[in-house]
């Protein structure tokens, strides 16, 4: 199992465990945790899943890929982009990201 | 012969016997669970076999799993894997249309599958389940999959095209479904003209004539509030251009075929499961009148069915012994390598639920139905990652698994909370290559229970005092 923690803008957090083929925003989704969107269902091209990979994990998630990485940077003026942004929905979840720490930005484009 | 090794990676081991030509196409279509199986106990996680000229991979286990969800798109095609969904809807429509346009049709279909967005489905689920209670009455015999099969289009039929569409054209919608249902088909090359695909292709004329009569007359008397296929008929792509009929009668019937074909047989072996297992099921029913009191399910709330979570692990049990998508097949778009085995552009690489989600390197008591072993708050729960996946994964998991999960748990709970029920027949699955349903005759013997006056929780409030975020901002 991997468990992936939520935290929200106010501080509050929650954590979900995985042992399904999620990604970041499935498990997000699946247990209605606030403030991750996915309007196009997962496939990068709507960035309302976006957020910011805590700082421990950044290095271990790893940054966007090709497409992502475009899509991040044509929402930049709706959105704070940090180096370590990333669509959850593009981060398959394994078991070597058990205990992974996200951040829900304040809000997300469009919604 | 290490050094070798490295530079020319082996090709996967390969079943014995198989035909001259043929291969072990007969075997596959006879019983492909058989084969796969066999195949993983004599040759491991990954190996081949030949079905006509093709060849075909397998791949099994968690990281295999994961690696072709994460490869869809990239290593691996799924537009060319399914050529019989071309027929049944058209070959630029959904996951097999170009990349560009899949896109487009996602983004619309999408926010209407969201796990909140099940709040608004969850009253016809109940209504439709109990339009099967009342026409059940107190005692007798179903049959499952012929009986469940029909409320799941009901539903299906009700949520997507609204109330007075089911009221209509339901009985004729779903017996030309039915036919149209008939047009998937694996083996033979699909200008062959089998009775099997006339109908459906006569079907799907029929199918397509009522669905743009329906568009017409919810374009000129739009139904407030609007319901699904109101909001389809007036949804625009991201840029505002309008989508057109020919489009939505293609994601109508994409919705209604994918939910019924598959959610049919998963419903029917979920309720196998409990009935074979009489110890979970006083677990549910206890569940159930925590939740429901004395009531029916009638009234059944959101939040209600969200606190079902011992229903949740059944369900996720279920899907786990008896996957009714048994392989999901890609192709390779480019040569790669595999733990050391060599793959060809144009090998087909088959993932297979029915073996993976059985391996003993996986889950501890691989054949026994035990749903708490993915109850994630229980100290020894230790399910990997990609190990379930009933529903696929990656970017191309199943759209609509929050709704499928939601409308079985939705009928379930209203049939056990209102019978005591028994299997009459030896339940098996159906013989042959198509979704994996129980075969006929599987019959439930069923009787209605006596219920203790008592009243339903007040879940909200119970889950809200809890501390539950989805309930936080007064009953999100």
């Amino acid at each position: 199992m991997a468990r992936v923690t939520y935290v929200q803008p106010d501080g509050s957090a929650r954590t979900c465990t995985n042992f399904e083929g999620m990604a970041v925003m499935h498990l997000a989704v699946g247990n209605l945790v606030d403030g991750i969107d996915a309007l196009c269902g997962g496939v990068r091209q709507c960035g309302t899943c976006h957020v910011y990979v805590d700082d421990a994990w950044a290095a271990r998630v790893g940054g966007p890929g090709e497409d992502e990485a475009a899509m991040l940077e044509a929402l930049g003026d709706r959105i704070e982009v940090r180096p370590t942004s990333r669509l959850s929905c593009q981060i398959h979840i394994t078991e070597e990201l058990d205990g992974l720490v996200v951040h829900v930005p304040d809000n997300q484009p469009g919604v | 012969m290490a050094a070798l090794a490295l530079e020319a990676p082996a090709e996967p081991p390969t079943l014995d016997g198989g035909l001259p030509l043929l291969g072990h196409l007969t075997d596959f279509f006879r019983d492909p669970v058989k084969l796969l199986r066999d195949g993983y106990n004599k040759r491991g996680p990954i190996f081949s076999f030949r079905m006509g000229g093709r060849r075909m991979v397998v791949l099994l286990g968690p990281d295999n799993n994961r690696f072709v969800f994460q490869e869809t798109d990239k290593l691996l095609s799924i537009r060319e894997s399914m050529p019989f969904f071309h027929k049944m809807f058209s070959p630029n429509f959904y996951s097999f249309a170009e990349m560009e346009e899949y896109l487009r049709q996602r983004a619309v279909i999408m926010p209407r599958f969201k796990a909140s967005a099940m709040k608004q489905y969850v009253p016809v689920m109940a209504e439709e389940s109990m339009a099967l209670a009342y026409s059940l009455g107190d005692s007798g015999e179903f049959d499952l999959v012929q009986t469940l099969g029909p409320v799941v289009m009901d539903i299906a039929a009700h949520s997507f095209m609204g109330r007075d569409f089911k009221q209509k054209l339901g009985h004729e919608f779903f017996d030309l479904f039915r036919d149209f249902s008939g047009g998937m088909e694996f083996v033979l090359p699909l200008w062959v003209p089998t009775r099997k695909m006339r109908k459906s292709q006569a079907a799907k004329r029929k199918l397509h004539r009522i669905l743009t009569d329906w568009i017409a007359e919810r374009r000129r008397n739009p139904v407030e509030p609007a319901d699904f296929f109101q909001d389809i008929v007036a949804a625009t792509y991201p840029d505002g251009t309008p989508i057109a009929d020919e489009l939505i009668i293609h994601m109508i019937l994409l919705l209604v075929w994918a939910g019924h074909e598959t959610t049919t047989g998963q419903v029917s072996w979920a309720l196998i499961d409990i009935l074979q297992n009489p110890g979970y099921r006083e677990t549910l029913q206890g569940e159930l009148q925590q939740i429901l009191g004395s009531t029916s399910g009638a009234d059944m709330s959101w939040d209600q069915a969200i606190a079902m979570q011992k229903m949740d692990l059944a369900l996720r049990e279920t899907e786990r012994l008896h996957p009714v998508a048994f392989t999901m097949i890609r192709k390779a778009a480019a040569d790669f390598e595999r733990e050391g085995y060599q793959v060809h552009k144009g090998d087909w690489v088959l993932l297979a639920p029915s073996v993976s989600h059985r391996m003993s390197e996986v889950f501890t008591a691989p054949d026994e139905y035990r749903p708490e072993r993915f109850d994630t708050e229980r100290a020894d729960a230790k399910v990997e990652s990609n190990s379930l996946i009933g529903f696929g994964g990656g970017m191309h998991r199943c759209a609509g698994v929050n709704f499928a999960r939601m409308e079985m748990k939705v009928l379930l709970a209203v049939l056990l909370q209102r019978y005591d029920m028994q299997l009459i027949d030896e339940p098996r699955p159906i013989a042959g290559a198509g979704t994996y349903w129980p075969a006929q005759p599987c019959r439930v013997r069923y009787r209605r229970r006596k219920l203790e006056e008592a009243a339903p929780a007040d879940i909200a409030a119970l889950a809200a005092a809890a501390g539950c975020p989805a309930h936080a901002k007064g009953g999100a």
